[in-house]
C-alpha cells in the first residue's frame, strides 16, 4: 500500500510561510473532528480513492481562510463565534487545502491530489471510512499573526 | 502584454494578480477564466502572450488544456501555477509544452526569476 509521508513543523512552515507572513507552527493536538467544527480536505490517489486528509479547526479554518485574502480581522473573530465561515473563507480555506497537498507528498511518495473539502459532519460516506483507516497523523498549532491560531491534523491511511 | 490567469480559485487568481505586481511586472492586460475549458475558448479568440494555469481544474485539467491546444497547433506561451511539483509532475509538463512551473505557494521573487524572460 502507498505511504504518504507525515509533515514536521518545519515542512508545515516552509509551506505556509509563503502565504502568511510571520506564521507560528507548533507542535498541535487531536481534536474530535465533528466537536471542533473542522472542515475536512480530502485527498484521493491517481485512482480516485481516499487515502488522506487535513483537518482544521473552527478557528484555524476562519483564521487562514480570512488571512489569505486579508478579510478584516472582524469578521474573523466573528466567524470564530457564530461557529458559520463565509464563502469567502471557505473559498479561500479551499485553496489552501489544495496547498496542504504538498504536505503530504515527497519527491519519493505517490502522488496524490485535493478531491474536495467538507465540514467534518457532512463527509462523504468514502471519506469518512477513509477516516477510520487513518494510520498516520501529525497535528500542529498555527498561529498567523494579527488573527489568530487554531489547530491543523494531517492525517493518511 | 496580455496575460490570462486560468485558475478555478477566485483566491489564488487575486494572489497571482497581485504577486505578479510585486514582482515588477505592471502595466500588462490580465483575462482570467475559472476552468480549463473556458480558457480553452478563450485564447483562439483573445489571443494572450502568456497563460499562467493551475493543474488541477474542473472539466478540464491545465495539462488538458495545454496538450489540446498542441493538438490544435495554437502556439501560446503556456507556464503552470500549481501545486503539482513533483520531479515527474514537472517532467510531464515540460513535455506536453510548457515553459515553467511555478510551485504554490509562492514569492515574488520566484515569479521574478521564472516570469522575467518571458515578460517584457
Amino acid at each position: 500500500m502507498a505511504t504518504y509521508p507525515m509533515p514536521n513543523e518545519k515542512k508545515v512552515l516552509g509551506i505556509l510561510e509563503n502565504l502568511f507572513d510571520g506564521i507560528v507552527v507548533a507542535p498541535g493536538k487531536s481534536f474530535e473532528l465533528v466537536e471542533a467544527k473542522s472542515m475536512v480536505g480530502v485527498y484521493v490517489n491517481d485512482g480516485g480513492q481516499p487515502v488522506a486528509a487535513c483537518a482544521t479547526d473552527l478557528a484555524l479554518s476562519a483564521v487562514a481562510g480570512s488571512a489569505l485574502s486579508m478579510l478584516p480581522t472582524p469578521v474573523c473573530k466573528e466567524a470564530v463565534t457564530s461557529g458559520t465561515l463565509t464563502d469567502s473563507m471557505k473559498e479561500n480555506l479551499k485553496e489552501i487545502m489544495n496547498i496542504f497537498s504538498r504536505l503530504l507528498m515527497d519527491d519519493f511518495s505517490a502522488h496524490l491530489k485535493l478531491s474536495s473539502m467538507h465540514p467534518a459532519r457532512g463527509l462523504p460516506r468514502p471519506a469518512a471510512m477513509m477516516l477510520l483507516e487513518v494510520r498516520n497523523r501529525a497535528h500542529f498549532k498555527i498561529t498567523v499573526p494579527r488573527y489568530g491560531s487554531g489547530y491543523l491534523s494531517v492525517m493518511s491511511v | 502584454m496580455k496575460i490570462m490567469i486560468v485558475d478555478d480559485s477566485t483566491a489564488m487568481r487575486l494572489i497571482v494578480k497581485k504577486t505578479l505586481r510585486q514582482a515588477g511586472f505592471e502595466g500588462h492586460e490580465i483575462i482570467e477564466f475559472e476552468d480549463g475549458s473556458l480558457a480553452h475558448g478563450a485564447i483562439g479568440r483573445q489571443k494572450p502572450d502568456l497563460v499562467l494555469s493551475d493543474w488541477n481544474m474542473p472539466h478540464m485539467t491545465g495539462i488538458e488544456l495545454l496538450e489540446r491546444l498542441k493538438a490544435e497547433g495554437i502556439k501560446v506561451r503556456f507556464g503552470f501555477v500549481t501545486t503539482e511539483a513533483t520531479p515527474e509532475m514537472r517532467l510531464r509538463a515540460e513535455s506536453a509544452g510548457a515553459s515553467f512551473l511555478i510551485s504554490k505557494p509562492f514569492t515574488p521573487e520566484m515569479f521574478k526569476e521564472t516570469l522575467s524572460p518571458f515578460i517584457s
